[in-house]
């Protein structure tokens, strides 16, 4: 009704230099608290610490993880800027399918959400299976060892290793992410910022726990605990020798030819704090700077806290040994992998502590699942408006406003994936890093796109939220042009480095197949849409204004 | 799922609303005529803008006005008139004074209410005239209701349209279906021009209603959605225009008129269009009759609207666009 803000006060009457009147209009529902959360829980801190960062220190010695984080920033400070000014442009859910494709062409449009949605729906089946087999399965081995219960141990073991615990609990992971985004937005946000809290709650306890803990306290502790498990009175020291025997080197020199794929590994999970593009037709005052603050602010405060407990990590674990226990092959003398919150587990020495850690740490997989499917949702959701999907997709229920039909197609695809996953463990894992490669062709495309805005569509780029220049270049073309250089390089260097995981074979024939299903779709649902008297390219093209 | 284009004769039909003073949705709800194509065009009111953007003439020549929050400077023709672009498509008025007129006019409220009536009615003059400009020769015609929000003064200049058919509270044939038009909405917290208490509503619509030959192929062209269709799902807000919460969250309530939702239940037409709650984009069905609400995004400047195929006796298609 009212063109509210958060105060309540008209937002053109609180934009000093403007006089309003009184009228009715639009109330946009998602707040840019829910909005920043929203961009968290796109790349949870806690997953990021446990999987996308320390595994580098091994297979990429002196790559600097802190030469990464400090670029990764940099990175993803210029990723938010050019995505948040674009969406300022045109305010609109759907993400790269509308953005894309009004400014370039429908079809390229459609590629590129083929190719980011495709990536989704692996995503979402990934944390679905990673929520069993790198959460709850070796969390709950972690909190056996350290309590010595051997029945979480064993069932820790279980659940890892079965196939129908893996499907079992990971699809009704997926359901029940669906059914909460069933319920509407604000069930959703609430959802989403308390699950968001209990990780920052648990990050913050881990900090706290090393804080109070002297490096010499870890290590009495450590070998204390695992004692009971090897046998040896100092673990500790032979975790480093057995990494030396390894060929570890746990104090290599800066090598640059090993900067880049830590660097890759770094920002394959902490560019994405720009997730609210999809949302943006809901987002509180989406039109001026907000997102760019907000999508930045997430930026900083997830590499911030990350760089801040990797350093407590080293200080408090001691250099030589986080690099060893992070690096050990065989030698590696646990069940359980070695997370913060298992290290930190045994510094604690509580099974209160324990279980606590596990906790905070499982929650962020349900919480990554729903921005990923939110994501899936909105975008079939404005390929039915545009034609391309069956009407259906873009009904919403009457109740809750939630598009029913379109959350349910994504978590059958979802599943489908899963079940896959499921049979075929290791390539799915291959086919995981194609996702984020997948993605990143998306993300070259809406630098591109944003590049453009100001020569395509020089209106609606005058009414976004700047339109400053620099050198007579507007800052949302430059800043379009560096996202698209940064994205090719990490592809370049997934591409140039094997140890990333990928297979090019396999990615360039699934980039076939991806663009040829988007190519077929697009012209497929054109000519059909032409018999019943409508012209696809219209419905979803600019109406010429002049 | 894609269904064969049906082989009876279709009628073509495009509408909009709430655009609030957007000179570039206004361009492309006329342009859509030829554009997807259309054989009529339907507003569905709210067609006055919000807002008064200053542009200040400072002394050294420059001028300075805040657009979306953003300081901007002109100094040369050219960004003036790109200055005065970026407001109108954000769906203000913008307006260039010296530094006392804009002294004056944050100080006096009757010289600021005047201005702001001169700007709006001066800017609905461009657009009935770009109208009749752009859509003479054809067959198609704008037809326009005003919205709540709309000051009474702009109905004299929507009556002096050629090809922009001012048809509020009237019957007016598109193709062969009659339709009704209403621009009033029920009670809302602002107290804006045009609003009515229920029973009025319903009065009016269905003294307008009895006049249909065939209500089963009539279209509604209501600017207020019915109650609880989800066409008309909002936040609360008292009457001091603060957000009603409930649980820490702004509490959603329906906000339709009743006696929208009666007329349409008791007449069922084909058809029946409406606007008012931006917010509340969608489709759905009140007994035979489909209703529809596009919503509106017009400070973005893109046109949300929707395109609908009418058969004799049945709505063929119809698609949410965003042009």
């Amino acid at each position: 009704m009212s063109d509210l803000g958060e105060s309540g006060v008209s937002q053109e009457a609180a934009t000093p230099g403007t006089f309003a009147r009184k009228a009715t209009g639009l109330v946009r529902e998602v707040s840019p608290f829910s909005t920043f959360v929203f961009n968290m829980a796109g790349q949870p801190t806690s997953i990021f610490l446990a999987v996308s960062i320390f595994f580098t220190l091994g297979l990429f010695p002196g790559g600097s993880i802190w030469l990464g984080f400090a670029m990764a920033l940099l990175a993803a400070l210029i990723i938010c800027l050019c995505y948040g000014l674009f969406t300022s442009a045109i305010p609109r859910s759907g993400g790269d399918y509308v953005l894309v494709g009004r400014i370039t062409h429908p079809v390229i449009g459609l590629i590129s959400s083929f190719f980011w949605t495709s990536g989704v729906i692996l995503s979402i089946a990934f944390v679905a299976l990673a929520f069993v087999t790198v959460a709850l399965g070796p969390s709950l081995i972690a909190v056996g060892l350290v309590s010595g219960d051997g029945s979480l141990v064993s069932a820790g073991e279980d659940v890892s290793s079965s196939e129908w615990w893996q499907f079992g609990i990971g699809t009704a992971l997926i359901v029940l992410s669906a059914i909460l985004l069933g319920g509407g937005w604000r069930w959703t946000t609430r959802i989403m910022n308390g699950l968001w809290a209990v990780t920052m709650i648990g990050l913050a306890t881990v900090f706290l726990v090393l804080l109070f803990k002297s490096h010499d306290g870890f290590v009495n502790s450590f070998n204390q605990f695992a004692g009971t498990i090897t046998g040896e009175p100092d673990t500790y020291g032979s975790v480093i020798s057995n990494a030396g025997k390894e060929g570890i080197d746990t104090n290599p020199p800066f090598s640059l030819d090993n900067f880049w794929p830590t660097w890759a590994a770094i920002c394959s999970l902490s560019l994405y704090s720009w997730l609210s593009i999809y949302i943006s037709g809901e987002v509180r005052r989406a039109r001026d700077m907000t997102q760019v603050k907000v999508m930045s602010m997430a930026s900083v405060v997830h590499i911030g806290i990350a760089a801040l407990l990797a350093i407590v990590f080293f200080e408090k674990f001691g250099h030589d040994f986080f690099i060893a226990i992070n690096s050990l092959g065989e030698s590696y003398p646990f069940a359980a992998p070695p997370y913060y919150t298992f290290l930190t587990s045994i510094a604690g020495g509580s099974t209160v502590l324990a279980w606590w850690l596990f906790i905070s740490f499982a929650v962020a997989y349900p919480l990554l699942i729903l921005p990923n499917i939110t994501i899936a949702v909105r975008t079939f959701f404005a390929w039915s408006l545009d034609g391309f999907l069956p009407s259906r997709f873009a009904r919403v229920s009457s109740r809750t406003h939630a598009p029913n039909s379109a959350i349910g197609l994504t978590v059958v695809l979802s599943v489908l994936v899963l079940w896959w996953a499921v049979k075929n463990g290791e390539g799915f894992f291959e086919v995981l890093i194609e996702a984020v490669l997948l993605q990143a062709i998306t993300m070259i495309l809406l630098g591109i796109s944003a590049a453009l805005l100001p020569y395509r569509r020089p209106d609606v780029w005058r009414s976004s939220a700047t339109t400053q220049r620099i050198l007579g270049i507007p800052v949302v073309a430059i800043a379009g042009a560096l996202v698209a250089i940064i994205l090719a390089g990490i592809f370049f260097v997934y591409m140039h480095y094997p140890d990333l995981g990928i297979d090019k074979g396999h990615f360039f024939r699934d980039c076939g197949i991806i663009l040829v299903a988007s190519l077929v779709t697009f012209f497929g649902a054109r000519a059909v849409r032409l018999r019943q008297g409508v012209d696809v390219d219209k419905l979803a093209a600019e109406i010429p204004p002049e | 799922m894609f269904r064969r284009r049906p082989k009876t004769e279709v009628t073509r039909l495009f509408y909009a609303g709430d655009i609030h003073g957007s000179r570039v949705c206004w361009k492309k709800f006329v342009n859509a005529a030829a554009h997807y194509p259309a054989d009529a065009l339907v507003m569905g009111g709210d067609l006055t803008g919000k807002a008064l953007v200053p542009i200040v003439r400072e002394g050294d020549g420059s001028y300075g006005a805040r657009v979306i929050g953003e300081q901007r400077i002109a100094r040369t023709a050219a960004e003036l008139d790109e200055m005065q672009r970026a407001i109108s498509t954000s769906g203000m008025y913008p307006l260039i004074v010296d530094q006392e007129e804009a002294r004056r006019l944050a100080e006096d409220t009757p010289r600021r209410e005047a201005a702001f009536e001169q700007a709006l009615l001066d800017e609905l003059r461009l657009w009935v005239r770009f109208a009749d400009e752009r859509l003479a020769g054809s067959e198609s015609c704008a037809y326009v209701i005003p919205g709540n929000d709309d000051p009474w003064s702009v109905d004299e200049v929507l009556a002096s349209g050629e090809k922009v058919v001012a048809c509020d509270e009237r019957v007016e044939l598109v193709g062969p279906h009659e339709m009704v038009s209403l621009g009033y909405s029920n009670r809302t917290p602002w107290h804006t021009p045009r609003e009515l208490d229920e029973e009025d509503i319903y009065a009016r619509l269905k003294r307008l209603a009895d006049q249909l030959e065939s209500p089963e192929r009539a279209i509604f062209n209501v600017h207020v959605p019915p109650y609880e269709s989800s066409l008309d799902t909002a936040f609360e807000v008292d009457e001091e225009l603060r957000y009603v919460t409930k649980g820490g969250r702004p509490h959603e309530i329906a906000t339709g008129s009743q006696a929208v939702r009666q007329i349409i239940e008791e007449t069922q037409p084909l058809l029946s269009l409406h606007g008012h709650i931006h917010e509340s984009r969608g489709v759905t069905t009140i007994g035979r009759t489909v209703a529809i609400n596009p919503g509106s995004d017009y400070g973005s400047g893109h046109l949300d609207g929707c395109l609908v195929h009418l058969g004799r006796d049945r709505v063929a298609n119809h698609y949410l666009v965003s042009g």
